[in-house]
């Protein structure tokens, strides 16, 4: 009888476990602006945010995207700014990335 | 008796700190990311990059939601009715609550135009965001990016 509890806790265990290791994707957003000819140069930067259950109080994670960008093109223009808003569910925690991938070209303004 | 009275207090207590929370919880209001769009992002040697902010609030209601959260809390009369029947006409594809202004959003340009009149935008970032208080929202457009400069007119 022991034995039966005993594996029957074990598969509940690892049961939880793979809940909480199994995560679900899904995108929100996705957004492009218009591609350079030159693609030599390329970036990726992500910013993401860990949420518990729906306690999110602000979305000032996203500014922070704005100093990746620029210092993946210092003194250059990002272009072909590929934005990929995503969620990824792991039960009752969220993780939030939003993901811009993109060019370093010259400025074209002179 | 002494010991039953002190578990009383510990119990007031928790309960006073649990309402605290929600209380925090409730005012505060969960934000909400429906979505965000990045810009082409140009830093020119000759030119300062002057950051600016653009935040367009509507005030939004979910009759279905407010109905829900009302019935929780006392028997169905003709105001969860009424709540019900405004709730039929807020059905369909949307992002966040319904709003009551057709025209949100609509100058938004102009007030981009105010903000930067050189005319020279880079890194402009669009959110569609929103926070909640349990039926009612606040619904929000926002805008940043970086107006540019020449360093000569000192504009």
């Amino acid at each position: 009888m022991n034995k039966i509890i005993k594996t029957a806790t074990n598969f509940a265990l690892i049961f939880v476990a793979t809940l909480f290791l199994m995560r679900c994707a899904s995108v929100n957003n996705v957004s492009v602006t218009s591609i350079p000819a030159k693609r030599d140069n390329s970036f990726k930067v992500s910013v993401s945010r860990v949420v518990f259950l729906w306690f999110n109080f602000d979305n000032d994670y996203i500014d922070d995207l704005y100093e990746k960008i620029k210092n993946a093109c210092p003194g250059m223009k990002a272009t072909g700014i590929l934005t990929k808003d995503e969620v990824y569910a792991y039960l009752v925690v969220f993780k939030r990335v939003v993901t811009a991938t993109g060019y370093c070209v010259p400025s074209d303004i002179k | 008796m002494l010991k039953r009275n002190k578990k009383g207090d510990g119990m007031r207590a928790f309960s006073l700190k649990m309402m605290g929370v929600m209380m925090v919880t409730l005012i505060q209001g969960c934000a909400v990311l429906h979505r965000v769009q990045y810009g082409e992002f140009d830093q020119p040697n000759n030119y300062v990059t002057k950051p600016f902010e653009i935040r367009l609030n509507q005030f939004g209601f979910d009759a279905a939601r407010t109905k829900q959260t009302l019935d929780t809390f006392r028997e169905k009369d003709e105001a969860s009715g009424l709540l019900g029947l405004i709730a039929l006409f807020q059905v369909g594809p949307r992002t966040g609550n319904p709003i009551y202004e057709e025209k949100w959003g609509h100058n938004i340009l102009e007030v981009l135009h105010e903000k930067c009149p050189s005319g020279r935008f880079s890194g402009l970032m669009a959110a569609r965001e929103n926070r909640e208080f349990q039926g009612v929202s606040g619904e929000m457009l926002t805008i940043k990016g970086f107006c540019l400069i020449p360093k000569k007119s000192n504009e």
